[in-house]
C-alpha cells in the first residue's frame, strides 16, 4: 500500500500483513513524483498487488494520471478506482456545491497547499461573472489571492463564500462569510492551514444545512485507555458522536497465565450448573475454547449461562446463545443475587471465567469468594492477563487532575498529625513529590492495611535514630483485635539474654553475645498514642514462643476498645533506635549505615483473633502486612540515601542536614541505607513484555569496576523471574553494595545478602574473580527475593522455606540460564583477602546451585514442616534453603520444567500480596500437575528422612538360555521415592523397571542371552535429595582402581608439598 | 681414625669462587647443590616414600568408595566434583583431606596461606609433616657435612654424619621448636588477634585492611626468618666446627649473625627469592585436573625437585658464607669420617699397625 499522508487514517483498514509505504502529501516536484511512480512500478514487478491510495479522486488535480501513464509505459496493468474529490467534502460543512433552482455551473479550480500567493492562471473576468459555484483547495495566502482576484474582476465583495478546514474530519472547522470578510480573516492569519474554498451563494446555506459539527461530542478529544483489542469499538462510537478519539491503552491483553486452565474447564464443563463470564473478553475466550476442535455449542449441554454486563451478553448472542441471566452491573453480590434468583446456590457447581487483571482472584473477595460464602462450589479461571503499558506523554496530558488529588490527600494527612514540625512536613510532602510517584499511584495490589508515615533523623555521632510518625492499621480479618502487637526487633541485641542471642550461642558460637555495650542495638518507645489515649502504661513485652521473660522483641499493647473488623486505628508513635555494629545484616560500619527492622512494626492479625507476631529468632526473618510507606529521612548533608520506594528531590533540613523522602505502595517493610561514600549508578531494565524498572546501584568506591556486574545480574533476575513467574510490579529497585567487614570479629557480620521491598544488599570483595560467583550469584538471589519475599510474602517465621528455598532453586536456574558455564569454585586465603579460582571445579546448578553438599551432613536434623523458628539454629539455613531447592529440583525433574514453571507462576500469581501458606502451594502443585502430589510432600516436607538408593549386588550366572542376571537394589535411608532401575546388557539393549521405592530392597531377576554390564538406579537423577549418588550405579568394568590411582598420586604430590613447607624451618 | 690414602683431606680441596658476599655464597651454594645430585635425589625419594603409605591408604579409601560405580569412569578422567564432595562428607581422618584444594596451584596457595594464618593441619597430615621434619633433622647433618666438604662423600660417610649430628640437632630442635612454638602461640595471636582487631575496627575498605595484614604477615615472617636464620647457622657451626653443645652453637650463631646482619639477611633474602621463583614457575606449570596421570605426576615431582633444590641450595649457601667469613673456607672440623671397608680390612690394618 503506497499512500498519501492525508489518507493515513484509513490505512488501518489494510490487511495486517500488508506493507505500508507513506509517500507524503502529493508531491510538488517532478522528481519526487517520479520516485513514487517508480516505487509503484517496482513493487508491482515484485509480484505484489499494489494499492496506490491518493486523496480525493486520483484523476482530478492529482498526479494519478501521471502515475498511471508511467505504469502504462512500463507495461504494467492497473485499475483506476474513482474517488471522491476533495471539493465534495463541503457537504460535511453544510455547503452544497449546487442547489436545485440555483445556478448550473460548478468550477473546480486547482489550488496549492504550498504557501504561495500566486493565483491559478485563468480568465478571472469570466470566472468572476460566472453564476455558479467555484471550489478550490488552497493554502491561506492563495485563497486570499483568489478571492481578491475575483473581487478585482468584478465579483461583488458581498457575495458569500465559505472556507472549510479538515473537511469530513473530527477537527473540521468551517467559516462562511462574504468575500471581503474572508479576505480580512485570511490576511489576519496567513499561516492558517490549507482549506477548501467555496465561492458562491451556496455558502449561505451552511447555517441551515450544517449537521456534522452539530453532533453532541463534536470538538471534544477523548482518550480511550482500553486495550487495542477493545478500543476500536468505543473509538468508533465516540467518533460517530463527533469526538476525536485518542487511543492510548494502559494495558494490553495477553493470554492468561495458565491458558490451558480454560481448556481443562471446558472439557468437563457439563459438571457445572452455571458458567459465569465476567467480561466480554472472558466470554469471547470461553466461547472460542468451546467452539475449538470438533466441539460446538452442544458441548455446553444443560449448563446455564450468566453474563455480567450487556457487552458480555452480546458475545454469547453473537454465537447464537442467549444467556440465562444478564447481570446489569458488575459486582459479586449482584451476580450472585441474579443467579440465586434462578435456584439455590448452596451446592451448585459454578464455573467463573473472569478477567485476570494480571493477578489471581483474591481469596476473600470477588465473585468466586462470594459464591463460596453462599456455599456454592465455585471454581474460577482467568481469561486473560493484563500487562501495564506506560505512556509518559499520555500522563502528561492527564497530569493536572491527578497531581492535585495527590496533593490534597497529603495535605489532609499533614493536618491530622499533631507535630511541631508540620510546616516542614508539609513542605516535604507537598513540595517533594517523588519523581515516580504518579507512576506508582496505581490501583491497590494488596490490602494496604498496615501503612506507615514516618519521620526519622539519624545522628551519626551517637549512632541513634530518632523516629516518629503514624501507623495506620485496618483490621481486615473477621475477628476483633483487642490488642496490638509490635515487633521491636533491635531489642534482640540489647543484651545477651534475648532468645536471639541464646539461639545464636547454641548454633553459631557466643562471639556476638560478647560484644561490648557500645556496639549493641536497641529500640525504645518514647510515646504511643491512639484514640487520644496513651498506650504505654499497659504495654508489656511478651514471649509467645519460648516464654523467655528477658526477650523484648514483641510488645503487646492492650486497647480499651477493640478494633472491629473493617475498622481502622491510627497510632502515633515516637521512638529511639540505637544502631548497632552489624547484627543480622543490620547496623553500621564506619560511615556506612544499613537500617532495617528499625521501627516498631505491627505483626499480622489473623482470623482466629490472634496475632502472628513471633519473637526474633536466630534462624528466622520477618513477617508483616502490606501497606503504604511514606518515610522522610534526615541525614547529614551530602550523604547518599537509598531506600524502599521512589525517591523525591532532597530537601534542606536543619544546618548540616538534608531530608530525603521515599514513598512505596504495596510493600510490607521499609529499609534504608546511607553513607557519604557511595558511588551511584542508574540504569534501566527494559524488556518487550515486562514493565520497565529503574535500577539504582549504590556502590562502594573500591568496587567501582564491578558496577556492570551488578546490573547484569539484576537484569537477569528481573528478566527470568518475570518471564517465568510474573512481572516485577514496582518501578524502582535499589541495589546496595555493602561495606565488606574486613574483620567480622570486631566489626560484625556483613549487611550483604539480604532483601527488603524494592531494595536489597548484594556483596562482593575487592578482588572478585570474573569467573567467581560473586557478586553475580548473591545479586541474582537477592533480586529474586523481591518476587517471593517481597510480593508473595510468606511467613518467614514459620515457613522460611517458601521464600528462601524457592529463591535458591530459582536463583540456580537463572544463573544456569543467564551465565552458563561462567563460574568456578573460588576459595579465599590469607585472611580471606586473596581469592583463588579452581578453574577445574565448575559450578553446577544441580550440586552447587541447589547446595547439595552443605545439605548432606544435616539432612535429618529437622522436619521441614516444623515452624522455622523451632529449627536447630546450626542447620536452619540448610533445611530452609538447601533442602527446599533440592526437592524443588526433584519436582522439576519429575514433572518437567514446563509444568514446574506453571506451578510456580500460578503460585506467584495467586499468592501475590496474599501471604499464602504451604498448603496453598501444595494444592497449586497438585492442581497444575493434574496429579495427587501428597506423597511427594509427605516424603520431602513433612518428613526429616534422608534418601539413599544403592545398587548392592549384581550377578550374572550362565544358564541354559544365556544368563540369569540378578540385580539387588536397596533403600539405605528412611526416605521413600519411586525410582527407575535401568539395566544395560552386553549386546547394547536396555531394560527399565519402575520401583515404588517403598521396600528396603528390590531384586530383579532377568534371563537373557547377554549378561548385564551396567545398572543404574534413577539414571536421570530425578531424586536430587539422594545423599550418595555414587552408589546408585554398577558397572562390569569399573574404573575405580584407575581413578583411585590418579587421585591418590595427585594427593601425594600435595602432601609432599605440605611436608616440605612445614618442615622448612626444621 | 686414620685417613684413607685415596681420599683427599679437606685442606687439599681448592675453594673456588668469591667468598663472604651474599651473592657469591648464593651462587656457590647452588653450584654445590648441583654437584651433589645424590643428595637431591635422596631427599626427593625420602619425600616420596614418606608420603607413600598415606597415599596408599587414601587410594584404598577411594577404591572402596567408588566400588563398581559408573562414577568411577568419570573420576578416572578428571575431577568429578559431586563424587569428591560425597567422598569427603562420609570420609574420616585422612579421607577428609581429599578436596578440590589439592588441585594445582590452589593446593600451594592453600598450604602457604594456612601456614601463615596458623590454621591447624588435619592430624594425619600434621603427623606426616612431623615425621618428615624428624627425618629432615636426621638428614641435615649429612647434608651440611657434604656441602661443607664440597666434594663427594660416600653413602656410609653421609649417613655417619647424619647419625653423629642427629641427636645434637634433636637437642637443637627442642630449643628452636620452643621458639617457633612461642611465635605461633604468642606472637601470631598478638599480631593477628590483638593488633589486627585494634587496627581494623575503623577500617572500611579492603585495600587498607590488606595493607595492614600484609604488614603483619611481613612482621611474622621476619620473626620466623630470624629464628630460622639463627637455627640454620647454629647447625652450620655445629657441623663445620664439630660443636657438641647446641647451646653453644646457638650462641655462636647469634654472634655470627649479629656481626654481619646485612649480608646474612641478604643471603637469606636471595635464597627466599629463589624459592619464590620456584613457586612462581609452579603457578604457570601446575597441571590441570584433566592432565594425564603421567604428566601430572611428572610435573608435580619436577616442581618438588626444584623446591628441594632451593632448600638444599639455601643450606649450601649458608655453609659457604660461613666458611668464607671465618677465613677457614677449607676447614671442616673433624677428620673425615671413615668406616672400615669391612671387618677383615680393619683386622688387616690392625695387624699391620701391630707389626709396625
Amino acid at each position: 500500500m503506497v499512500y498519501d499522508r492525508a489518507v493515513a487514517p484509513l490505512v488501518r483498514l489494510a490487511r495486517p500483513d500488508a506493507e505500508r509505504i507513506e509517500v507524503g502529501a502529493p508531491a510538488e516536484g517532478a522528481m519526487a513524483q517520479d520516485a513514487i511512480a517508480m516505487l509503484v512500478a517496482d513493487k508491482t514487478r515484485e509480484g505484489l498487488l499494489v494499492a496506490r491510495l491518493k486523496w480525493g479522486d486520483p484523476f482530478l488535480f492529482g498526479s494519478g494520471a501521471k502515475e498511471a501513464l508511467f505504469l502504462h509505459e512500463q507495461g504494467l496493468s492497473f485499475e483506476v478506482v474513482p474517488g471522491v474529490p476533495v471539493a465534495f467534502g463541503s457537504a460535511y460543512a453544510g455547503v452544497p456545491l449546487s442547489y436545485p433552482g440555483g445556478h448550473d455551473a460548478l468550477i473546480l479550480l486547482r489550488g496549492h497547499e504550498a504557501t504561495r500567493e500566486d493565483a491559478p492562471d485563468v480568465h478571472w473576468r469570466a470566472l468572476a461573472s460566472l453564476e455558479g459555484t467555484i471550489a478550490a483547495y488552497a493554502s491561506a495566502p492563495q485563497a486570499a489571492t483568489i478571492l481578491r482576484k475575483l473581487v478585482a474582476a468584478g465579483r461583488p465583495a458581498t457575495h458569500m463564500a465559505a472556507l472549510i478546514y479538515d473537511a469530513t474530519l473530527v477537527s473540521q472547522r468551517a467559516v462562511a462569510d462574504t468575500l471581503a470578510g474572508l479576505i480580512t480573516q485570511l490576511d489576519a492569519d496567513p499561516d492558517a492551514a490549507s482549506g477548501l474554498l467555496i465561492v458562491g451563494e451556496v455558502a449561505g446555506l451552511r447555517a441551515h444545512l450544517r449537521w456534522f459539527d452539530k453532533r453532541p461530542l463534536f470538538g471534544r478529544r477523548i482518550v480511550v485507555t482500553r486495550s487495542h483489542e477493545r478500543a476500536r469499538d468505543l473509538s468508533d462510537r465516540l467518533e460517530g458522536l463527533g469526538a476525536q478519539a485518542i487511543e492510548a491503552p494502559t494495558f494490553r491483553l495477553l493470554p492468561a497465565e495458565d491458558p490451558e486452565a480454560i481448556e481443562r474447564a471446558v472439557a468437563s464443563v457439563q459438571q457445572y450448573q452455571w458458567v459465569v463470564c465476567e467480561s466480554a473478553n472472558s466470554a469471547h475466550r470461553f466461547l472460542k475454547v468451546v467452539l475449538s476442535g470438533t466441539r460446538d455449542l452442544r458441548a455446553l449441554g444443560g449448563v446455564r449461562i450468566a453474563a455480567v454486563g450487556p457487552s458480555t451478553a452480546d458475545q454469547f448472542r453473537a454465537a447464537g446463545l442467549v444467556p440465562d441471566v444478564v447481570v446489569p452491573e458488575t459486582g459479586e453480590e449482584a451476580t450472585c443475587d441474579a443467579i440465586a434468583a434462578h435456584g439455590p446456590l448452596a451446592g451448585a457447581r459454578v464455573l467463573v471465567i473472569r478477567p485476570d487483571h494480571g493477578r489471581a482472584e483474591r481469596g476473600d473477595e470477588g465473585t468466586t469468594a462470594e459464591l463460596r460464602r453462599r456455599r456454592a462450589r465455585a471454581r474460577s479461571h482467568g481469561a486473560d492477563c493484563r500487562r501495564r503499558v506506560y505512556h509518559r506523554r499520555t500522563r502528561g496530558r492527564l497530569g493536572p487532575s491527578i497531581e492535585s488529588e495527590v496533593c490534597h490527600s497529603s495535605w489532609d494527612t499533614i493536618r491530622a498529625m499533631r507535630r511541631p514540625h508540620w510546616t516542614l512536613i508539609a513542605a516535604v510532602l507537598l513540595v517533594a513529590r517523588p519523581a515516580g510517584f504518579a507512576q506508582d499511584a496505581a490501583p491497590a495490589r494488596s490490602p494496604r492495611n498496615a501503612s506507615y508515615q514516618l519521620l526519622a533523623t539519624l545522628d551519626p555521632e551517637s549512632h541513634t535514630i530518632h523516629g516518629s510518625g503514624r501507623v495506620i492499621w485496618r483490621n481486615i480479618t473477621t475477628a476483633p483485635a483487642n490488642d496490638l502487637r509490635f515487633h521491636l526487633y533491635w531489642n534482640a541485641w540489647r543484651d545477651g539474654n534475648s532468645s536471639w542471642m541464646r539461639e545464636q550461642r547454641l548454633g553459631r558460637g557466643s562471639a556476638l553475645a560478647r560484644r561490648p555495650e557500645d556496639q549493641r542495638g536497641s529500640i525504645e518507645i518514647i510515646s504511643m498514642v491512639a484514640r487520644g489515649t496513651d498506650l504505654r502504661p499497659k504495654a508489656t513485652f511478651v514471649a509467645p514462643d519460648d516464654g523467655n521473660a528477658d526477650d523484648r522483641t514483641v510488645l503487646a499493647v492492650p486497647l480499651d476498645r477493640p478494633v472491629m473488623p473493617g475498622e481502622t486505628i491510627d497510632i502515633d508513635i515516637a521512638w529511639t533506635s540505637r544502631v548497632p555494629v552489624t547484627y543480622a545484616r543490620t547496623g553500621r560500619l564506619g560511615q556506612y549505615y544499613f537500617i532495617a527492622q528499625w521501627f516498631p512494626k505491627l505483626g499480622v492479625f489473623q482470623n482466629n483473633g490472634e496475632w502472628n507476631a513471633h519473637q526474633f529468632h536466630a534462624a528466622t526473618e520477618f513477617f508483616s502486612d502490606f501497606g503504604t510507606y511514606d518515610v522522610a529521612l534526615t541525614v547529614p548533608k551530602g550523604w547518599t540515601v537509598g531506600a524502599t520506594g521512589a525517591a523525591s528531590p532532597v530537601l534542606p533540613g536543619a544546618e548540616g542536614q538534608e531530608t530525603h523522602r521515599f514513598v512505596a505502595e504495596d510493600v510490607h517493610d521499609f529499609a534504608w541505607t546511607t553513607s557519604p561514600n557511595f558511588i551511584e549508578h542508574v540504569e534501566r531494565f527494559e524488556h518487550p513484555s515486562l514493565p520497565p524498572v529503574t535500577m539504582r546501584l549504590l556502590l562502594q568506591r573500591e568496587h567501582a569496576k564491578q558496577a556492570e556486574r551488578h546490573f547484569v545480574a539484576t537484569r537477569a533476575a528481573l528478566r527470568y523471574y518475570g518471564e517465568w513467574f510474573g512481572p516485577y510490579p514496582y518501578s524502582h529497585i535499589t541495589i546496595v553494595d555493602p561495606v565488606t567487614p574486613v574483620n567480622p570479629d570486631v566489626q560484625g557480620g556483613s549487611t550483604g545478602g539480604m532483601e527488603y521491598p524494592m531494595l536489597f544488599t548484594a556483596g562482593t570483595r575487592n578482588w572478585a574473580p570474573l569467573d567467581g560467583p560473586q557478586p553475580e550469584s548473591v545479586t541474582i538471589h537477592e533480586a529474586g527475593h523481591q518476587f517471593w519475599y517481597g510480593i508473595v510474602a510468606t511467613n518467614e517465621f514459620e515457613h522460611a522455606w517458601m521464600d528462601e528455598g524457592l529463591n535458591t532453586y530459582a536463583t540456580a536456574r537463572v544463573i544456569d540460564e543467564a551465565l552458563p558455564n561462567r563460574f568456578v569454585t573460588v576459595e579465599r586465603y590469607f585472611g580471606g583477602f586473596v581469592p583463588w579460582a579452581f578453574s577445574d571445579v565448575r559450578w553446577s546448578r544441580a550440586i552447587d546451585g541447589n547446595r547439595l553438599n552443605a545439605y548432606r551432613p544435616v539432612a535429618t536434623n529437622d522436619t521441614q514442616s516444623t515452624p522455622t523458628w523451632r529449627y536447630w539454629p546450626g542447620s536452619a539455613s540448610q533445611i530452609s534453603y538447601n533442602k527446599t531447592a533440592l526437592w524443588l529440583a526433584t519436582l522439576e525433574r519429575y514433572l518437567g520444567w514446563e509444568t514446574m514453571q506453571r506451578v510456580l507462576a500460578t503460585h506467584f500469581s495467586r499468592g501475590a500480596f496474599r501471604h499464602p501458606t504451604p498448603e496453598d502451594f501444595f494444592a497449586i502443585a497438585g492442581e497444575v500437575a493434574g496429579a495427587d502430589l501428597t506423597w511427594f510432600f509427605d516424603a520431602t516436607v513433612r518428613s526429616s528422612a534422608a534418601f539413599d538408593y544403592a545398587v548392592t549386588q549384581v550377578t550374572n550366572t550362565p544358564a541354559a538360555d544365556g544368563f540369569e542376571s540378578v540385580v539387588v537394589v536397596r533403600r539405605l535411608q528412611d526416605g521413600v521415592f519411586p525410582v527407575t532401575i535401568k539395566r544395560t546388557y552386553a549386546d547394547g539393549t536396555t531394560d527399565m523397571t519402575a520401583w515404588d521405592g517403598e521396600g528396603r530392597w528390590e531384586a530383579i531377576v532377568d534371563h537373557g542371552p547377554s549378561p548385564i554390564v551396567r545398572v543404574e538406579v534413577d539414571p536421570n537423577r530425578i531424586l536430587m535429595l539422594d545423599l550418595n549418588y555414587t552408589n546408585n550405579s554398577w558397572t562390569a568394568t569399573p574404573q575405580a582402581p584407575a581413578a583411585a590411582r590418579r587421585w591418590s598420586l595427585r594427593w601425594m604430590g600435595w602432601l609432599q608439598e605440605v611436608m616440605l613447607t612445614y618442615a622448612f624451618f626444621s | 681414625m686414620p685417613s684413607s690414602p685415596e681420599v683427599k683431606t679437606t685442606s687439599e680441596v681448592v675453594f673456588t669462587g668469591p667468598r663472604a658476599t651474599a651473592l657469591g655464597a648464593f651462587l656457590e651454594g647452588w653450584r654445590r647443590t648441583f654437584a651433589a645430585p645424590a643428595i637431591t635425589l635422596g631427599v626427593l625419594a625420602a619425600l616420596f616414600l614418606m608420603a607413600l603409605p598415606l597415599g596408599l591408604a587414601l587410594r584404598g579409601m577411594l577404591v572402596e568408595h567408588l566400588g563398581s560405580s559408573v562414577v568411577s569412569e568419570r573420576a578416572a578422567w578428571g575431577w568429578e566434583a559431586g563424587w569428591a564432595a560425597e567422598f569427603a562428607t562420609q570420609a574420616q581422618g585422612l579421607g577428609r583431606t581429599f578436596t578440590h584444594e589439592i588441585l594445582g596451584f590452589g593446593g600451594t596457595i592453600s598450604t602457604i596461606g594456612g601456614f601463615f594464618d596458623a590454621k591447624p593441619l588435619p592430624p594425619v597430615v600434621a603427623g606426616a609433616a612431623a615425621a618428615y621434619a624428624v627425618l629432615w633433622i636426621f638428614l641435615s647433618g649429612g647434608i651440611l657435612d657434604r656441602f661443607a666438604r664440597a666434594r663427594p662423600v660416600r653413602t656410609a660417610a653421609f649417613f655417619a654424619s647424619c647419625g653423629v649430628f642427629f641427636w645434637r640437632f634433636l637437642r637443637l630442635g627442642v630449643m628452636v621448636g620452643a621458639a617457633y612454638w612461642a611465635l605461633f602461640a604468642w606472637l601470631h595471636p598478638y599480631l593477628f588477634g590483638t593488633l589486627w582487631n585494634n587496627w581494623t575496627t575503623g577500617i572500611t575498605t579492603e585495600r587498607e585492611a590488606l595493607a595492614v595484614r600484609v604488614g603483619l604477615y611481613l612482621t611474622f615472617a621476619l620473626a620466623l626468618a630470624l629464628v630460622s636464620l639463627i637455627a640454620d647457622y647454629a647447625k652450620v657451626r655445629a657441623v663445620v666446627e664439630d660443636r657438641r653443645s647446641m647451646i653453644g652453637a646457638l650462641g655462636a650463631s647469634l654472634r655470627f649473625v649479629r656481626r654481619r646482619p646485612f649480608r646474612v639477611f641478604g643471603l637469606y633474602l636471595l635464597s627466599a627469592v629463589a624459592s619464590i621463583v620456584v613457586v612462581r614457575l609452579w603457578f604457570t606449570a601446575a597441571p590441570s585436573a584433566w592432565a594425564s596421570v603421567p604428566v601430572a605426576f611428572l610435573l608435580t615431582q619436577v616442581y618438588l625437585l626444584f623446591r628441594v633444590w632451593a632448600k638444599l641450595a639455601w643450606m649450601a649457601g649458608e655453609v659457604v658464607f660461613f666458611q668464607g667469613e671465618l677465613a677457614h673456607a677449607t676447614y671442616t672440623a673433624a677428620p673425615l669420617q671413615m668406616w672400615p671397608d669391612s671387618p677383615a680390612a680393619e683386622a688387616i690394618e690392625n695387624l699391620v699397625r701391630q707389626r709396625e
